[in-house]
């Protein structure tokens, strides 16, 4: 029996990929938080594509992953401080990834495994950040609602899929088993890849209008 | 084996119930700061809707006052001016007959004389109600003892005042306001109130030019007197709202009435 969730994650990084390159179309056009979080698409369309290269080959591809969340969170982080306007989201910035650089420093080794602590910690920022924004939107403002939504929904069920994941390897499960967890979060992912279409379209009517 | 088996099942069962609760919390707070928005930005609007409304309101009386004045002004030129000039015309017309005798020519020139005083006098009195001269020569505190003068020049009543020099911080489109509504205030008083003496003090405190008004006289109830157009109370409200300042009203029939304005300064 093939495995239906390939497909399906097949799809999503082609759909991922589009949505990279709609968002560069209009990056000279708006402001920094818009170029934040296309940095952000672009980091996710590449290394997608990279993963797959590597899994053509036959290859360890989990370092990737590394590289995907400390990415990820740098320009998120960004994309938040232009959006909270807060200088201390860049000193947090700053902190973790002084942190998180000493960690790969001392423990080399875990380059080779899932960074579950590393993960969390960063997308439960990320959370907290979407959470702030929420509250400041609630008096007006109300750029990159639907983002800030997608983020909301999205990175807090899969800290705790990302968390698992040494676990779920460890536990030697049987395809079938994986598959599930993965078809939740490919779900929730799905959500947040239509939500960040939405607000794109949004903003290239409105341009158009 | 079997019991390893049931134990990974049992995990993955916790992790799927752990992702569907973090799923289900996400959405709820979702859904929680969404209705939230949706609450405040429609009290928002219905705060700026009030508020238009209010302006509006502003400009209705405003626009209202200005076209009584227009009438006052008008009245006062019409019974002050023209109708003595008339006269003038009048008695000149008769100087030009050829057959006066020199005594009528002399009566007439006279009475052109006095007429002309008069109108004179008029022309100049109703140019200083529209605005008093001493108020740009020597700010407001000369201008509204000046004012309180002219009050006291009937008798009727008796004005004891309080005022500091220091309330001369404030200047003039600040202190035309600051007259205007002192002079609405002695308006009322004399036309209505039939008062036998106002009180008013005004001092410079801590930023604020403190005014405060008070006369003996018949009072009203405070709600139909904000309603009552002659006493012009929401003009002097609105001038209080163009100066930022906080005014406050205390009246009940048979108890006089007092008012206290501060005016910041900064």
């Amino acid at each position: 029996m093939t495995d239906i969730s390939l497909y399906i994650a097949d799809a999503l990084t082609i759909v991922s990929i589009i949505l990279a390159v709609l968002y560069v179309i209009g990056f000279t056009k708006n402001g920094k938080a818009y170029r934040y979080f296309t940095c952000y698409l672009i980091l996710v369309a590449v290394i997608q594509i990279i993963m797959y290269v590597y899994a053509g080959k036959k290859m360890n591809n989990i370092f990737l992953f590394h590289y995907y969340f400390i990415g990820q969170f740098i320009f998120l982080s960004l994309f938040y401080k232009e959006l909270i306007q807060k200088k201390w989201v860049l000193y947090i910035l700053v902190l973790v990834l002084i942190g998180l650089g000493t960690n790969y420093a001392i423990h080399p080794e875990i380059f080779n495994e899932y960074h579950t602590i590393g993960v969390s910690i960063t997308q439960s920022i990320i959370v907290v950040y979407a959470l702030i924004y929420y509250y400041q939107s609630l008096t007006g403002r109300n750029l990159f609602l639907l983002v800030n939504t997608g983020i909301l929904l999205y990175f807090m069920t899969s800290i705790l899929f990302f968390a698992s994941g040494n676990l779920i390897i460890d536990l030697n499960l049987p395809k079938e088993t994986q598959r599930y967890i993965g078809i939740v979060n490919q779900f929730l992912y799905f959500i947040f890849l239509v939500l960040i279409f939405i607000e794109w379209y949004r903003s290239h009517r409105v341009k158009l209008a | 084996m079997q019991e390893s088996l049931l134990q990974q099942d049992q995990i993955i069962t916790i992790i799927l119930i752990a992702i569907i609760l973090l799923m289900l919390m996400s959405t709820a707070i979702i859904a929680f700061f969404y209705l939230s928005r949706k609450k405040i930005i429609k009290t928002e609007l219905e705060k700026a809707r009030l508020r238009i409304d209010h302006q509006q309101e502003m400009l209705r009386t405003t626009l209202v006052t200005q076209e009584e004045e227009r009438k006052r002004i008008a009245q006062d030129l019409h019974d002050a001016i023209s109708s003595k000039l008339n006269i003038v015309s009048l008695n000149a017309n008769f100087l030009t007959e050829p057959q006066i005798s020199v005594q009528e020519a002399n009566s007439l020139g006279e009475s052109i004389v006095n007429v002309t005083q008069t109108v004179l006098e008029n022309s100049r009195r109703i140019a200083h109600d529209l605005l008093p001269p001493s108020l740009e020569k020597f700010g407001l505190v000369a201008a509204i003892e000046e004012l309180c003068d002219q009050v006291q020049e009937s008798k009727v009543i008796q004005v004891k005042t309080d005022l500091e020099e220091t309330a001369n911080v404030l200047r003039d489109a600040a202190a035309l306001h600051v007259f205007r509504i002192v002079q609405e205030l002695f308006n009322n008083t004399i036309k209505y109130a039939k008062a036998k003496t106002i009180v008013l003090t005004m001092k410079f405190i801590e930023n604020a030019v403190h005014l405060h008004y008070q006369d003996d006289g018949k009072g009203f109830v405070l709600a139909e007197g904000k309603l009552a157009k002659g006493l012009g109370l929401s003009g002097i409200e609105n001038r209080a709202a163009i100066l930022n300042a906080t005014v406050t009203f205390e009246s009940k029939p048979n108890e006089g009435m007092t008012l206290r304005l501060k005016v910041p300064t900064n």
